[in-house]
C-alpha cells in the first residue's frame, strides 16, 4: 500500500512531535547538567551549555550519588530475578494445566496489578515493620516483587501459551521430566517474553520512589528516585546537580533496556511446528 | 523389540466417553494402522499408548512389561507428530541427538547414530541447519529421523503426513514402508487416508466414535467389512449402500428397497435370526458392470445422471429403481447422460448386513 504524499508527510509530523515530545525533557536535563551555576539561573536562559562538568562532580562526591545507583541497582536487579523465577513456574501452570479456575486466577492477578498504592501503602509499613523489614533492601524488595509479579505472570503466561504443547510431548517422549522440558525447551523458545518481563520489571524497580520513600529513611539504604529528590534542602534547589545526578541515574536503565532488547527476536519459535 | 498388547482401554472426559473397550494386539514387528474419521478417539489412543494421557480403565502392556505407572520417558517409545514439533531452537544434529543425550549415551555412540539415521533418510546436507530454515518434507524426514535415532521398541505415528502435499506424501509413504521393512520395529500408526492405510498397514484397525469396529489385513477390511461403517468407509469412490428389508424364506434371502428387489442364497442363518427386519446390501463400483460380466449376476435397468471421467476410469452414476448406483468402469465413450442402461452386479459381490453384522452370502 503506498501512501500519497499528505498522507506521509502527516504521518511523519506526527511521529516527529512524538518522539520530540517524549526526548524535550531529557534533552533539557542533558543540557542543565553541562551548564555552570551561573548559566543555570540566568534569564533569559542559555540554550547553550558551557560544558562545565562541575555538577556531576558535586552530585558524586558531595551528594555521594553512587552509593544510590548501587542500592537501586541491588533493589531492582533482585525484584527482577525474585519475580522471574516466581513468575516462571507460575506462568507454566497457568498456560498448560487444565484447571477449571484459570481465568479467574488471571483476573485476580489483573485486580491486584491494579489497585492504588495509596491503597496498600498502610498494611504493607506494618507488614515490614513488624517483620523488621523498614529501611532494608529486602524490605523494598518483598513489595515490588508483590505488585511486579501479575504483570510478569501474564506476558509469561501469554508466551508459553503460543509455543506448541506438542514441543513438550516431544521432550517428554524423548527423556525429559516436565521440569526439564520446562527448561530445555520452552524457556529458551519463551526468551522474548521472558526478557520483556524482565525490562518492565527492571524499569518498575528502578523508578518506583512511593514505596521507597515509605520504607527507606535511612539515606545509606535509599534508592536514585528518593535519593535525588531529598538533594533539595530547606531553601535552596540544586537544579544543576539534580539534573546531572538524573543523568547517571538514566544511563545504566538505557543500557540494560538496550541489551535485554537484542533478546526480544520475534519469530524465535518458528520451524517448530506446520505455520 | 517387542510387541504392544491394550487390554480393555476406555477414557472419559467427565460425562463424554473418548474410548470404549478398546482391546488389540500388535505382534513383534508389527505395521499397525489405526483408521477413522477425525474425532474417532484414535489419536487419543495413540496419547495413551505414549503416556501422554492415562486411561480412564484398562491397561497398555509393551513387550512383556506393563506400563500404566510409567512416565513416557520410561516406555521406550518414539513418537512422529502431525505438526513434527521440532526443537525450533537447536540445528537438525541437536534434535536428533536430543534424546540420546537426555538418555545420557556416549558422545560418540550419539555420533555414530546421527551419522546412521542421516544416512538412512537421506538429511546428512541438513544436520547443521535449524528448522525453519527447512521445507515440510524435510521437516518431516527429521521428525522421523528423531525418533529412529533412538532405536525404541515401538513407533507412534500421528497423522504424520497430513501436512504434506499430495506428490510428496505418496513419496514418504513408498519412503516409509521401506524403512519400516528395513527397521521391522513394531509400530502404530494413525491416520484418516484410507489410501495410507492401505498401503502401509499390515494390520488395519477401523475406528468410530471410540470402538474399533474391525481388525484385520487390508484386504480383509477391504473384501469383508464386518459393518455398514467399514463398508461405507474403506474404497473411493464410497460402497453403494441401500437401505431395506429383508425376508429369510429356507436359505433365501430376500432383500428390498423401495421398488429394488433381489435374493440371495446365505449359508448361515443364525446372525438372522428373527426371519426379517432392517438390513443394509452393499456393493463396491467397480463390482458394478455396464457390460454383461461372465459370472453370475443380477441385472437391473437404469438411466446414467452424471459421468465423471477420471482419464483411466470413468466413474458412472446411475439411477436404478430410484437409488442412487455409483459404478467404476474403463472409460467407453459411447455413453451419453441420460441414456438407458443395463448395471450388472455379480451375486459374489454383494455385501449383507444385518443388524450392523456382516452376513455371509453365496452365490
Amino acid at each position: 500500500m503506498r501512501k500519497t504524499f499528505p498522507e506521509r508527510t502527516a504521518l511523519i509530523t506526527g511521529m516527529l512531535l512524538a518522539v520530540l515530545g517524549s526526548l524535550l525533557p531529557c534533552l533539557w536535563f542533558v543540557l542543565t547538567s553541562l551548564k555552570s551555576q551561573i548559566q543555570v539561573e540566568a534569564i533569559p536562559p542559555h540554550w547553550w551549555p558551557d560544558g562545565s562538568l562541575a555538577f556531576y562532580r558535586s552530585a558524586l562526591i558531595d551528594h555521594q550519588l553512587l552509593n544510590y545507583v548501587w542500592n537501586s541497582a541491588i533493589v531492582a536487579s533482585s525484584t527482577t530475578a525474585i519475580a522471574l523465577v516466581i513468575a516462571t513456574p507460575a506462568a507454566y501452570a497457568l498456560a498448560r494445566l487444565r484447571l477449571t479456575g484459570t481465568p479467574w486466577i488471571l483476573g485476580g492477578l489483573l485486580c491486584v496489578a491494579m489497585f492504588p498504592h495509596i491503597v496498600i501503602a498502610g498494611p504493607v509499613w506494618q507488614i515490614l515493620e513488624r517483620l523488621g523489614g523498614l529501611n532494608t533492601h529486602w524490605g523494598l524488595v518483598l513489595p515490588y516483587v508483590a505488585l511486579t509479579l501479575p504483570l510478569a505472570v501474564w506476558i509469561l503466561a501469554t508466551f508459553f501459551k503460543e509455543l506448541p504443547p506438542e514441543l513438550e510431548e516431544a521432550a517428554r517422549i524423548d527423556g525429559c521430566t516436565a521440569w526439564q522440558a520446562l527448561y530445555k525447551v520452552i524457556l529458551p523458545l519463551a526468551a522474548p517474553g521472558l526478557f520483556t518481563a524482565a525490562i518492565l520489571t527492571f524499569i518498575y524497580a528502578w523508578n518506583e520512589f512511593f514505596f521507597a520513600l515509605l520504607i527507606l529513611t535511612d539515606p545509606a539504604q535509599q534508592t536514585l528516585p528518593v535519593g535525588i529528590a531529598l538533594f533539595q534542602g530547606e531553601f535552596t534547589m540544586p537544579w544543576g546537580e539534580i539534573a546531572a545526578a538524573s543523568v547517571i541515574a538514566t544511563t545504566p536503565l538505557i543500557i540494560v533496556v538496550l541489551l535485554c532488547q537484542r533478546g526480544i527476536i520475534s519469530g524465535l519459535s518458528a520451524g517448530a511446528v506446520k505455520e | 523389540m517387542a510387541g504392544l498388547t491394550l487390554r480393555h482401554i476406555e477414557k472419559t472426559f467427565g460425562r463424554t466417553t473418548i474410548l470404549q473397550d478398546v482391546s488389540l494386539e500388535a505382534t513383534d514387528g508389527e505395521f499397525v494402522v489405526l483408521l477413522g474419521p477425525s474425532g474417532c478417539g484414535k489419536s487419543t489412543l495413540l496419547r495413551i499408548i505414549a503416556g501422554l494421557e492415562p486411561q480412564t480403565r484398562g491397561s497398555v502392556q509393551i513387550g512383556d512389561r506393563c506400563v500404566d505407572s510409567l512416565p513416557p520417558h520410561d516406555r521406550d517409545i518414539a513418537m512422529v507428530f502431525q505438526h513434527y514439533a521440532l526443537y525450533p531452537h537447536l540445528t537438525v544434529r541437536d534434535n536428533l541427538a536430543f534424546g540420546l543425550t537426555m538418555r545420557k549415551e556416549p558422545k560418540a555412540v550419539i555420533a555414530e547414530r546421527i551419522a546412521e539415521t542421516a544416512a538412512l533418510l537421506a538429511i546428512h546436507d541438513l544436520l547443521d541447519r535449524k528448522p525453519r530454515e527447512l521445507s515440510g518434507g524435510q521437516r518431516q524426514r527429521v521428525a522421523m529421523g528423531r525418533a529412529i535415532v533412538r532405536k525404541p521398541t515401538l513407533f507412534l505415528f500421528d497423522e504424520p503426513l497430513s501436512n504434506l502435499d499430495a506428490r510428496l506424501r505418496a513419496a514418504m509413504r513408498v519412503e516409509l514402508q521401506k524403512l519400516h521393512h528395513c527397521l521391522a520395529t513394531t509400530t502404530v500408526y494413525v491416520t484418516h487416508d484410507q489410501v495410507e492405510a492401505m498401503t502401509l498397514g499390515q494390520t488395519i484397525v477401523v475406528m468410530n466414535q471410540g470402538c474399533i469396529q474391525q481388525i484385520g489385513r487390508p484386504d480383509q477390511i477391504y473384501h469383508k467389512p464386518a459393518n455398514p461403517f467399514v463398508a461405507g468407509f474403506i474404497g473411493h469412490p464410497p460402497m453403494n449402500l441401500f437401505e431395506g428389508s429383508y425376508r429369510l424364506r429356507g436359505r433365501e434371502l430376500e432383500f428390498r428397497a423401495g421398488t429394488l428387489t433381489l435374493s440371495v442364497q446365505t449359508p448361515a442363518q443364525d446372525e438372522c435370526d428373527a426371519g426379517s427386519g432392517h438390513a443394509t446390501l452393499g456393493l463396491r463400483p467397480e463390482n458394478v458392470a455396464l457390460d454383461p460380466p461372465g459370472t453370475n449376476h443380477l441385472a437391473f435397468d437404469g438411466t446414467i445422471d452424471v459421468i465423471e471421467n477420471l482419464g483411466g476410469d470413468h466413474i458412472v452414476y446411475l439411477v436404478v429403481h430410484g437409488q442412487r448406483v455409483v459404478a467404476r468402469t474403463s472409460p467407453n465413450s459411447t455413453r451419453r447422460v441420460g441414456d438407458a442402461v443395463t448395471a450388472y452386479w455379480p451375486t459374489d459381490a454383494l455385501h449383507v448386513f444385518i443388524n450392523q453384522k456382516r452376513v455371509p452370502v453365496s452365490p
